[in-house]
């Protein structure tokens, strides 16, 4: 068996390390489960929950915004719902697409996310003899979500949030 | 040097442990784990649920599937006929985990398709079932629902009748 857990001197430092099932904690071949001498965000898990269908689930109702060195941050969130899935479609419709155009969409069950929500949004039309987002083209349209669960990680994930200011704890 | 982990009874108020808490504790270079703030940890054992404040409920974990050979692994494919739904096998972490799943076909048709690898509700605690449904695109409505393939992943679930946790 090999050894996996490590806590106590690693020979530089004190530290808690745990190597993946099969691998060697004091020479690992893989990458480690955890390691504490690595001193950013471990994938803590800060809130979550679900809902049959919305548009827009407030996530920090609960546990309020979260606040690291000060600061509310956009968090990452891990979110699935029910349009987690692929579709086609071709030409015939009523705005937005015309002639032999077609759209081929791939798992779109995608989500803004803001320091206090989380927010389906979907695909808008995109009509190629048309530019620019006044048109209505673009990600962004409101959708409603059904069948939603979602995690909110203790994570910065937006512009302005991804410096070493919020990414590694307890440095402000 | 921080006093970094601790394994076993806590006393730092800032951790809300006055009255002394027994878990596992580690906090960030330089910051001493018998002092700092919830914001200072970087792996803490207390799982405060829905008190205000609370730092985290737990890992974000992936929960290893079963692969037809028996094997132990982290995604498994499935294939689902329209309107039908594929139940893969998962490693028993508990019920309540939340089911991950991707579309990989590539619809060749001259036609409007669509499927899901969506999951109707949380796994239970050795089964994660995907189900392929249609989907609506914002002009044309309704898209016919085919048969379809694609894979998943399992990430631990928490609490599976909270609205908000």
């Amino acid at each position: 068996m090999t050894a996996r857990v490590l806590l106590g001197s690693d020979g530089s430092t004190y530290a808690l390390k745990v190597a993946r099932k099969g691998d060697n904690v004091l020479s690992p071949s893989s990458p480690l489960l955890y390691d504490s001498t690595r001193s950013y965000w471990q994938g803590q898990v800060y809130a979550g929950g679900q809902a049959s269908s919305t548009s827009s689930v407030n996530w920090a109702a609960t546990k309020g915004s979260l606040s690291i060195g000060g600061t509310n941050v956009i968090p990452l969130i891990f979110a699935t719902d029910n349009q987690r899935g692929k579709y086609k479609t071709i030409a015939s419709v009523t705005s937005g697409l015309d002639g032999d155009d077609f759209r081929e969409v791939s798992n779109f069950a995608t989500f803004e996310t803001t320091t206090t929500s989380l927010n389906g949004v979907q695909f808008s039309n995109k009509n190629p003899s048309l530019s620019g987002a006044t048109n209505g083209e673009y990600m962004g349209g409101t959708r409603t979500s059904t069948g939603l669960k979602f995690l909110v990680l203790k994570i910065p994930c937006a512009f302005g949030f991804m410096s070493n200011t919020y990414m590694q704890p307890g440095t402000s | 040097m921080a006093a970094r982990i601790l394994l076993g009874k806590s006393t730092n108020s800032n951790l809300g442990h006055s009255s002394g808490k027994f878990g596992l504790y580690i906090s960030a270079n330089g910051k001493d784990v018998t002092s700092c703030t919830k914001n200072e940890l970087t792996f803490s054992t207390d799982h405060i649920g829905n008190a205000s404040g609370a730092i985290d409920v737990g890992l974000f974990q992936n929960v290893p599937l079963i692969s037809s050979g028996g094997s132990e692994v982290r995604v498994v494919n499935f294939s689902t006929s329209a309107g039908a739904s594929a139940a893969l096998t998962t490693k028993n972490m508990g019920a309540g985990s939340i089911v991950y799943g991707t579309v990989t076909t590539n619809f060749t048709s001259n036609t409007n398709q669509s499927g899901t690898a969506a999951s109707s509700g949380f796994a239970s605690a050795t089964t994660a079932t995907v189900v392929n449904s249609g989907l609506t695109d914002s002009d044309t409505g309704a898209v016919t629902n085919v048969s379809v393939s694609g894979s998943i992943s399992v990430i631990k679930g928490f609490n599976s009748s909270a609205a908000l946790f």
